[in-house]
C-alpha cells in the first residue's frame, strides 16, 4: 500500500520545532542532499548545516534552518535531531547579515589564530539563514 | 532568661533581618527551580529520541568493533562529581559528598581521578585529602553549552587516548522537591546492546542504513550523546540544589517566625514586669509619704 505522507519531527534540545505530517522533505545529510518520500527504507544519517525543505500534504512548502545533528528514518516516521533549528519567522535577517559579514571578514583577514573551519561554518549558517529569511531560494 | 527588654528587642531585630534574607532566598530558589524544571521538561523529547537513536545505533553489527563500544579492560576510572557552588541548601552537598567518599573508600583498589564540578564538592574533597584532577564551577545559562563541550572533549580525549578506561558521574538525581538521591551513572564506555535489550527491540528498529558510514555517524553522535547525558546530570543536580535550598530557606523562615513569636512574648513579659516594679516603687513611695 502506498502512503502519501509520513510523520515528521524536528527536535532540538530546547524544543519540538515541528511535529506534523509531511509528503516529502529535502535536507543536507552526510552524503549530500537527501530527499525522503513516504516508504523510505530505515536509515540513520548525519545532518549538516543547511536548509530543510518540508512539503506538507497540501503541497505547501516551508523552509527550516537546521544546524548539525541526525536524521533517523524508521517505520514509525522521520525524526530529525539537531543542535538548533529555526523556522522562517524565528530568523533575524539583520543579525544573520551581520554574522555573514563578520565571518567573511575573518576569512578574508585570516592568520594563524583564525579557526578557519569555525569561520566557514559561521558563514554557511549565516547564508542559509539569510536565504530562508529573504525567501529567495529557488530550485 | 535574664535578658533585659532592650537586649530582647535587639535580638528580635536581628532575627527579623535574617528572616528577610531567608525569605528572599526562598523566593529566588523557587523561581530558579521553576526555570530549571522547564529546561529539563523542554529537552525531554530530544533526550528520548536520542535514546531511541542510540539504541538503534547500538544494535548495529558494526558496534562490536568500534572503540567506544568496547568495554573497559583496565581499572583506571575518571569520576565526575557534581555538587553546587553555593551553600545554604540543606544537606544537598553533604549527601552527595558522603556518597562519593563512601564510593572512593570502597574502591581503593582502582585508580580513580576526580573531576569536580561545583565548588562545594571541590572544597570538601580537597579538605579530606583527595587529589582533584580538574575543577570547574557549575556552568549555567550561556556558559552551559560551552562548558559542556569543554568537559566533553576533556573526557573523550582522555578516554580515546586510553589514559582512562571508564568514565562515571556522581550526581544528585531529582525525584521530587523533598527527595534527591545521590546517583552513580556510567558514561563511558558505551556498550553494545545486551541480549535482553535486543529482544525488546520493536520491529523496524533494526537494519538501518548508515550514511555516510557507521564510523562517521559515531564520530558526531557519540560526543553529542555524551553531551546530552552530561547536560541531563547537571540539570538534575541543579534542580535538586534549588529544591533543597528552597526547602531549607522555608524551614529557616518558619523557624525565625517561631523565634520572633517567643521573643516577643518574653519582651512583653519583661516590659510588664518592669512597669509593675516601677508601680510598686511609686505606690510604695506614696504610702511612705502618707505615713
Amino acid at each position: 500500500m502506498k502512503k502519501d505522507s509520513f510523520s515528521l519531527e524536528v527536535i532540538t534540545p530546547e524544543k519540538v520545532l515541528i511535529r506534523q505530517d509531511a509528503a516529502s522533505i529535502v535536507l543536507p545529510a552526510g552524503n549530500g542532499s537527501l530527499g525522503i518520500l513516504p516508504g523510505h527504507a530505515p536509515l540513520i544519517s548525519t545532518v549538516g548545516i543547511g536548509i530543510l525543505k518540508v512539503r506538507d500534504t497540501g503541497k505547501k512548502e516551508k523552509l527550516v534552518f537546521v544546524n548539525d545533528g541526525f536524521i533517523m528514518v524508521s517505520l514509525e516516521g522521520v525524526t530529525i535531531l539537531v543542535r538548533s533549528a529555526e523556522a522562517k519567522e524565528m530568523i533575524d535577517a539583520k543579525r544573520a547579515a551581520a554574522a555573514k559579514e563578520r565571518a567573511e571578514q575573518r576569512l578574508a583577514h585570516r592568520d594563524q589564530t583564525t579557526d578557519v573551519q569555525r569561520a566557514r561554518d559561521a558563514l554557511v549558517r549565516a547564508e542559509c539563514r539569510l536565504k530562508i529569511a529573504i525567501g529567495g531560494l529557488t530550485h | 532568661m535574664a535578658l533585659s527588654p532592650r537586649e530582647i528587642l535587639r535580638r528580635i531585630r536581628g532575627i527579623k533581618s535574617t528572616q528577610q534574607i531567608t525569605r528572599a532566598m526562598q523566593m529566588v530558589a523557587a523561581v530558579k527551580l521553576a526555570r530549571i524544571r522547564s529546561l529539563a521538561e523542554n529537552s525531554r523529547p530530544y533526550v528520548n529520541r536520542q535514546e531511541t537513536l542510540m539504541r538503534a545505533f547500538r544494535t548495529s553489527a558494526y558496534a562490536v568493533d568500534h572503540p567506544v563500544f568496547n568495554p573497559a579492560k583496565g581499572n583506571r576510572l575518571l569520576l565526575l562529581v557534581i555538587t553546587s557552588d553555593r551553600g545554604l541548601c540543606g544537606t544537598f552537598n553533604l549527601n552527595i559528598i558522603n556518597a562519593v567518599i563512601g564510593y572512593l573508600e570502597a574502591n581503593r583498589g582502582k585508580q580513580i581521578s576526580i573531576v569536580a564540578v561545583g565548588k562545594k564538592g571541590y572544597d570538601a574533597l580537597t579538605h579530606r585529602g583527595y587529589a582533584i584532577e580538574r575543577f570547574l564551577p557549575v556552568p549555567w545559562g550561556e556558559a552551559l553549552t560551552r562548558e559542556l563541550q569543554v568537559v566533553n572533549s576533556f573526557l573523550t580525549e582522555n578516554f580515546n587516548t586510553q589514559k582512562i578506561d571508564e568514565v562515571h558521574i556522581y550526581y544528585t538525581r531529582f525525584v521530587n522537591v523533598l527527595r534527591h538521591v545521590p546517583t552513580l551513572t556510567k558514561l563511558l564506555p558505551l556498550e553494545p546492546l545486551s541480549k535482553e535489550e535486543q529482544e525488546h527491540l520493536i520491529k523496524g528498529e533494526i537494519d538501518f542504513i548508515m550514511e555516510p558510514s557507521f564510523a562517521d555517524i559515531a564520530l558526531s553522535l557519540v560526543p553529542q550523546y555524551i553531551e546530552m547525558q552530561l547536560r541531563h546530570c547537571l540539570i538534575e543536580s541543579g534542580t535538586s540544589e534549588q529544591a533543597a535550598r528552597m526547602v531549607a530557606m522555608q524551614n529557616a523562615t518558619d523557624n525565625s517566625r517561631d523565634l520572633i513569636k517567643d521573643l516577643t512574648l518574653r519582651f512583653n513579659k519583661a516590659r510588664q514586669a518592669n512597669i509593675t516594679r516601677e508601680l510598686i516603687d511609686i505606690i510604695g513611695g506614696v504610702e511612705a509619704l502618707k505615713g
